[in-house]
């Protein structure tokens, strides 16, 4: 198996079969953080596709003291957030309000609860900005460390540590009305 | 310690508080930061993985055909793009030649003039021997990495990897020669097993099976073909730049 820096060196010498072997490795990981972002299938295709192109043609710029897989993961954040941008402005019409902060509470009795918790998680991930959703996607699911969470999304270690406050204080102010219902 | 903000319990949630042992001590004698944590602790302990839509079996080669007639071609040293490679072979003998010559030449003189001050210097004989194996290795190295990731359906087409095996194949017997008159023992050996590949790859059809090409790179990848060359290729490198620069200690 060959590793990530060996591989980015033959495709710099041209060889476009060791791309598609880099494709295998991360296309997968790029696909998630680019679902988690755009929370749209298709646009996470999209991103999926415009990555690799964007990589493939800046692989010059790739040094190969750092690690390809964050290199990748911060194009393929900053594809994200272009997706999400031009999306936003191709909206005409308003998205509807989210139902995390308007829905009246059902009695605790009545919830089928986990049901309910996977509809609120969900909900409340989506009402997070993409930049917070990825932060706090790779913190919280895929266990990255600030520092690698910084490398990759590109903000300072500072501001990703507040965008993880921010999304975590989010999702608790979602979900606190399910969970204290429970304990209730 | 006063009171950690809600920013710094997320963070001691996460294991990436700076002073987690200060917050904890804190946590053990305050009763609202402990309820202020434990209401995070509870939230986020309930944040269980969102469904992300599984890709199927082939998703990455869908990705790539769509992908690859968008890829710009690049600037080529491999095989993969003749007209770059088209130079490769002359520009290979003609440093194996030079190669070879400083050796030759060395090892006539040693035998015709004893005198050490009429000699070339031994330093640069051998940067020479290590600049065009070195050169070689990586150019071997490639090739091997474009047979081992190779893609095809049915069939692999090995034509281009043929041609490539040739040209490699006349400037490795070059450098083993140098390299055993040399009594470079370890070079010798490396380049004798790189031969025997070159050989097997110069040698393959056209075309392979499935099938076939699988064994083919099943027994590059058991040999560790590719991994000697890279290793060879890296204390080469380091012997260039003066590294290790005793020569009894070869690879």
């Amino acid at each position: 198996m060959e590793d990530d820096a060996a591989l980015v060196a033959v495709v710099k010498a041209g060889g476009l079969s060791a791309y598609r072997a880099l494709m295998e490795r991360h296309s997968r990981n790029v696909f998630r953080l680019a679902f988690r972002m755009t929370q749209n299938e298709q646009d996470a295709e999209d991103v999926v596709q415009e990555t690799f192109l964007r990589a493939y043609k800046n692989i010059d710029l790739f040094r190969v003291e750092s690690s390809f897989g964050t290199w990748l993961y911060r194009i393929a954040a900053n594809c994200s957030l272009d997706f999400v941008r031009a999306r936003e402005r191709r909206r005409t019409t308003p998205m509807p309000e989210s139902d995390v902060f308007r829905a009246p509470q059902p009695e605790p009795e009545r919830l089928a609860f986990s049901g309910e918790l996977r509809e609120r998680i969900a909900a409340a991930l989506g009402e997070l900005s993409p930049m917070e959703r990825a932060a706090f996607s790779l913190r919280h699911f895929d266990g990255l460390s600030i520092e690698e969470i910084s490398q990759s999304l590109g903000p300072s270690r500072g501001a990703i540590k507040n965008t993880i406050f921010r999304a975590a204080a989010k999702m608790r102010q979602a979900l606190e009305p399910v969970l204290s219902g429970v304990t209730r | 310690m006063k009171h950690p903000s809600e920013e710094q319990l997320v963070l001691r949630y996460y294991g990436e508080s700076g002073a987690p042992g200060e917050i904890g001590a804190h946590l053990a004698t305050c009763e609202d930061c402990r309820r202020a944590y434990k209401r995070f602790e509870s939230a986020l302990n309930a944040v269980t993985e969102e469904a992300v839509p599984e890709r199927g079996d082939d998703y990455v080669g869908e990705v790539w055909r769509s992908l690859a007639p968008r890829l710009p071609e690049r600037r080529a040293r491999t095989w993969f793009f003749p007209r770059a490679w088209k130079w490769a072979p002359a520009l290979a003998a003609m440093t194996a030649m030079l190669a070879v010559a400083f050796f030759a030449g060395r090892m006539s003189m040693e035998r015709r003039v004893p005198s050490a001050a009429a000699q070339p210097a031994p330093a640069v004989r051998e940067r020479v021997l290590l600049l065009a194996v070195g050169d070689h290795l990586d150019r071997s190295q490639l090739m091997l990495m474009e047979i081992v990731n190779a893609r095809g359906g049915r069939a692999v087409d090995m034509s281009a990897g043929r041609a490539a095996a040739e040209d490699l194949l006349d400037a490795n017997r070059l450098y083993r020669q140098t390299a055993a008159s040399a009594e470079d023992f370890a070079v010798t050996s490396l380049l004798d097993d790189l031969e025997r590949v070159l050989l097997e790859i110069a040698h393959s059809p056209e075309a392979l099976t499935r099938g076939d090409f699988e064994r083919l790179r099943k027994r590059l990848e058991s040999e560790g073909i590719l991994f000697k060359v890279r290793v060879a290729g890296t204390r080469i490198r380091d012997r260039e730049r003066g590294e290790t620069p005793a020569r009894q200690d070869k690879l």
